[in-house]
Order: C-alpha cells, then structure tokens, then sequence
C-alpha cells in the first residue's frame, strides 16, 4: 500500500481532535444526566403483574423442590395450578388484552424521551461539526479501509483518488461518540445512559410488546412444564443415606 | 462487633468510624437502639454538613432508635425534619404510621394504613405493617384474613409464611400450619429448620402416615444440618419410638426405627458428653461449682434416658 505523503497540519490536533472529543464526552455525561432526571421512576408494575410472577415462580418452585414434599400435598398443588380453575389454566387461557406499546402511554413516554435525548444531540453537534469542521482531513486511521468507506468517512473532501484511510472530522466525531462506552464505563458506574451503542438496540420497538405478551406463553409454557412433572418422593432413602453417615 | 473501635464513646471516634458503624447497622438491621442513639445524635450534632444526603437516612435511623427507647417527641422532631423534606414520601407515611402504633393511637395507625393501601394495594410495607398491628392487638382474625390476601399475591415471601405458620400453631391450627411449613419447604428445601418444624407439626396432628412424614423430614433435617441439630435428633428419638409402638405399621418400618433410634442416640450421647463443662480448681469463676453440678447432673439424667430407650 502506497503511503501518501501527506502530512497534516499539527494544529489540526490541538483545534480538531481534541474539542471534538471534549464535546462528545461532556454532551453524553450531560445526556446521562438528562435522562435520569426525566426518566419515570421504577413502575411499580401493576398487582397484576406482580402476582403473574410470584405465580409462575412457584410453580417453577413446585415443579423443582415439590419432590420434598409428601405425595399428597405435591398433587394438591399440582391440581390447584393447572386444573380447570387452576391459575396457570385461568392464564393460558385468557388471551390477555394485546397492550400494544404504541397505545401503552407511559411506555411510550419512556422510549420517546429516551429517542429525543438520544438522537437530538448527535444531530445537532453533528450539524455544527460540519459546519465548522469541513473541507479538511482530519485524521489517519491506521488501518487500510476500502474504497466504500470513503463516502462515509470523507464527507465535504471530494478527492477521488485519496486514500480511505483519511477521515473527516465529521467520522471522528462519530468514532468518539461510539466509542466512549468504555469511558463513561469508567467514569458512571455501568448501566449508564450515555452509552450510543445501548441506545441504538434500545431503539426496537418490538422489545416492549414481546415482554406484555410473553404472558400468556409463559403461563402455557409453565402450565405444560407442571403437567408432565411426575411426583417422585425425594426423601424416600433419606434413612439408609442418614445410617451411613 | 468487628469495625467498631474498642471504646463505643462517639467523642472518641472519628467521624469516618461514626458513619461506618451507623452504616453497618442499618445494612444489618441491628436495632441497637441505645448504641445507634448515641452516636447518630452525635453526628448530627457535630457532622450534619458532613453526611450530605446520608443525614436523611441517619434520622431514619434515629427515629427508629427513639421510638425503640420510648422518647416519642424525639421521634416526632426528627419525622418533621423527614417530612418537611419529603412531603409525598409513602416512606415517611409509613414512619408516620409506626409513630402513631408507638404512641397506642392504633385507631389513627389503622386508618392511615388502610388509606394507603386503598391508594397502591400492592404496597407490601404498608400491608405487613397492618398485619403487625392486628397480631400484636390481638385481631388474629383480621390479621389473618389480611395475611392470606397478601400471600395471594406475593406467594413466595418466606417471611409472610412463617408469621402466617406461627399464627396458625397458636390457634392449634396445625394442618394449616402444615401447609405454610410446605411452602417455606418449596421455597428453600435446603434449609433444615423448615424440615424439622414441618417434622415437629406432622408428628403432633399424630396418625401413622403422619409419623412416617415425620419420621422422613426429621432424617433429611439432621442430614442437612450435618447432624448436628440436637432437635432434629432428638424428634427422630422420639418419632421412631412412637412409629414402634404403633400397629399400622410395617415391620420394615419398624426394623429402620431401631436403627434410626440406635443411631441418634449415638450421636446424641457423643455430643453431650463433649459438652460437659469441666471445672477445676483454679477454673473460671463463671462457672460456679454449683451450676455446673446441675449441668453434669442435668447431662447425666439426659443420659440414662437415652440408655433406658429399649431396643
């Protein structure tokens, strides 16, 4: 690979590099903060969904530890859960209303305000590196990229024939703000809002439905797992191994 | 108590070793009333600015401390100071609650819970504090009724079955009490106390399915303790013996019973015998010769009733 011989200008990293960086870095701890300050508090998550759980948990519970108990009280249990009034059959049964995330309101408040936090700076400093960044070389990434990447990485330089490796400030500013995740990792603790990756998956809209409707399969699922668990006493040796201690 | 420097005098610690030790005891939930007293008023005194934001959860503290020590003015000046900083706290409501339970206005207590958690009914604090109120005044019905409902929901909260257990064996409601036993048994098969009290309630509702339940859960109770649960031992002593003495039962049963019997009483006895507390002449004082006659003697009485279990 032909190097070329272009060096750049050294002020370039005092007045590029590092005020792109600077900037990036504050605006995500601003966002982080922004977004603990607007975002609702825990949902209590509604009775419903509490005694949803705490339903299927023992059922799970029975299905694993059941074996303890004696043969009459497990099929007690069993009966009680999936028999023709029992919960887990009430649950697998009831096509729960379908909450559409779109009609959900608080869900949707959550996730616009987590999109405009997001998308709304990145914008707006991407427009103002542009404006004030462009028409210059910015940086050399060190590796040899292809010619594809050049539309991306080279916007406002209309060289054809320059390398790829050559970036605008523009790209930096994205490599910056993708790339701080370790970063703020440091600097915030985990599980921090400024993290553009996390946003970017956060984004899917279909994430927050599956989890209302899941309840119904959860409850079959559950319902199907207890029906096939067979009673077998636990403790029936329990004497032989306690002699031989 | 590790952390804490040999004088607990707040004038002699520093102001890290105050917040670490107030710290420690809210982490555990040690309600050293006299203790936290002292040293939180200390370091509100002198340190508010210091603690920052941790001041609020100090007072909290000191007003469990106050009403723990009966000053309920106290208690109420630090609840304002809570309240005025978070007025719509259900926190502060529940304070506000256990304040009003320290004072005997139950009736005001009562009402207040019951607003809350017509307002948020899943709430569990405000509806274990309820429960608490009815048992303590003695409405063990109400407290009942209210208990179940809130097992209805949250069905795997250890805590709530055992109290739910408890009620039960003070009204000699023993196949209840059962049931509870099983479902603390569902939620934690590896912990022996729930076996042995399981074991202890089949065996008093009595009948031979029962003792053999019994007989069962004793054996993995002593198992899982490592054999060392003198009281799962000694039920197993005491199932086995019943079981033998029993017609329904089958004589392989009966033939492990004798085994079970020997074996506990060996173990029992080995145990015992390492308790027994020597005393020499130049011996600790805290033993008195006295007591410890009474001790031996109480260990050879406990003895020679196992040797009397015939096999």
């Amino acid at each position: 690979m032909i190097r070329d011989a272009i060096t750049l200008d050294p002020q370039i990293r005092y007045w590029v590099i590092a005020p792109i960086l600077i900037i990036t870095f504050l605006f995500g701890l601003i966002r982080h903060y922004l977004m603990i300050i607007l975002k609702n508090g825990p949902s209590q998550g509604s009775l419903e969904s509490v005694k949803t759980m705490q339903t299927l948990r023992r059922s799970a519970l029975l299905r694993e530890n059941g074996h303890f108990l004696p043969a009459n009280s497990f099929e007690i249990r069993k009966r009680h859960l999936i028999g023709e009034q029992g919960a887990l059959t009430i649950g697998k049964d009831t096509e729960g209303a379908v909450k559409n995330p779109m009609q959900d309101p608080s869900m949707m408040g959550d996730q616009l305000k987590g999109q405009m936090t997001n998308m709304l700076p990145m914008i707006v400093i991407g427009g103002w590196v542009s404006y004030a960044f462009s028409g210059f070389l910015a940086a050399r990434v060190p590796f040899p990229l292809t010619l594809r990447f050049k539309q991306l990485m080279q916007r406002g330089i209309e060289l054809s024939s320059l390398d790829a490796s050559w970036i605008s400030s523009m790209s930096w500013y994205f490599i910056g703000a993708f790339g701080m995740r370790g970063v703020y990792e440091l600097v915030l603790g985990e599980d921090n809002q400024a993290d553009q990756a996390r946003a970017m998956q956060q984004q899917m809209p279909g994430g927050v439905g599956g989890q209302i409707q899941d309840e119904q399969k959860a409850y079959k699922a559950e319902w199907e797992a207890l029906k096939i668990t067979n009673y077998k006493n636990a403790l029936e040796n329990v004497e032989k191994m306690l002699l031989q201690t | 108590m590790e952390g804490l420097s040999s004088s607990t005098e707040p004038s002699d610690m520093s102001f890290a070793e105050l917040r670490k030790s107030l710290r420690k005891f809210r982490e555990n939930g040690t309600r050293n009333a006299q203790l936290s007293y002292k040293l939180g008023k200390y370091a509100c005194d002198n340190f508010s600015g210091k603690l920052g934001n941790e001041v609020w959860d100090v007072y909290e503290q000191m007003f469990f401390a106050c009403i723990d020590l009966g000053i309920n003015d106290v208690a109420l000046s630090y609840l304002r100071q809570i309240k005025e900083q978070f007025p719509e706290s259900k926190r502060v409501y529940r304070l506000i609650g256990i304040l009003h339970e320290a004072d005997g206005e139950l009736a005001e207590a009562e009402e207040l819970y019951k607003e809350m958690l017509q307002e948020n009914p899943g709430d569990a604090a405000m509806s274990k504090r309820l429960i608490s109120m009815y048992k303590c005044n003695g409405k063990t019905v109400e407290a009942v009724k209210m208990l179940v409902s809130y097992l209805e929901t949250y069905k795997c909260d250890h805590e709530s079955w055992l109290e739910l257990a408890e009620i039960y064996l003070s009204e000699y409601e023993y196949e209840k009490a059962a049931f509870c036993y099983e479902e603390l048994i569902l939620i934690s098969p590896s912990n022996y106390l729930y076996h042995q009290r399981y074991a202890e309630v089949r065996f008093t509702i009595g009948g031979a399915d029962n003792f053999l339940i019994s007989k069962m859960h004793y054996c993995q109770a002593a198992r899982l303790s490592g054999n060392s649960s003198n009281r799962a031992l000694l039920g197993l002593v005491t199932v086995c013996e019943t079981l033998k003495g029993l017609k329904g039962v089958t004589a392989e049963d009966k033939v492990s019973c004798f085994k079970l019997v020997q074996w506990a009483k060996e173990k029992l006895t080995v145990k015992y015998e390492k308790s027994k507390v020597e005393v020499s002449d130049t011996g600790p004082k805290k033993n008195s010769p006295k007591l410890t006659d009474h001790i031996d003697s109480g260990l050879e009485t406990v003895c020679a009733i196992l040797d009397s279990v015939k096999l």
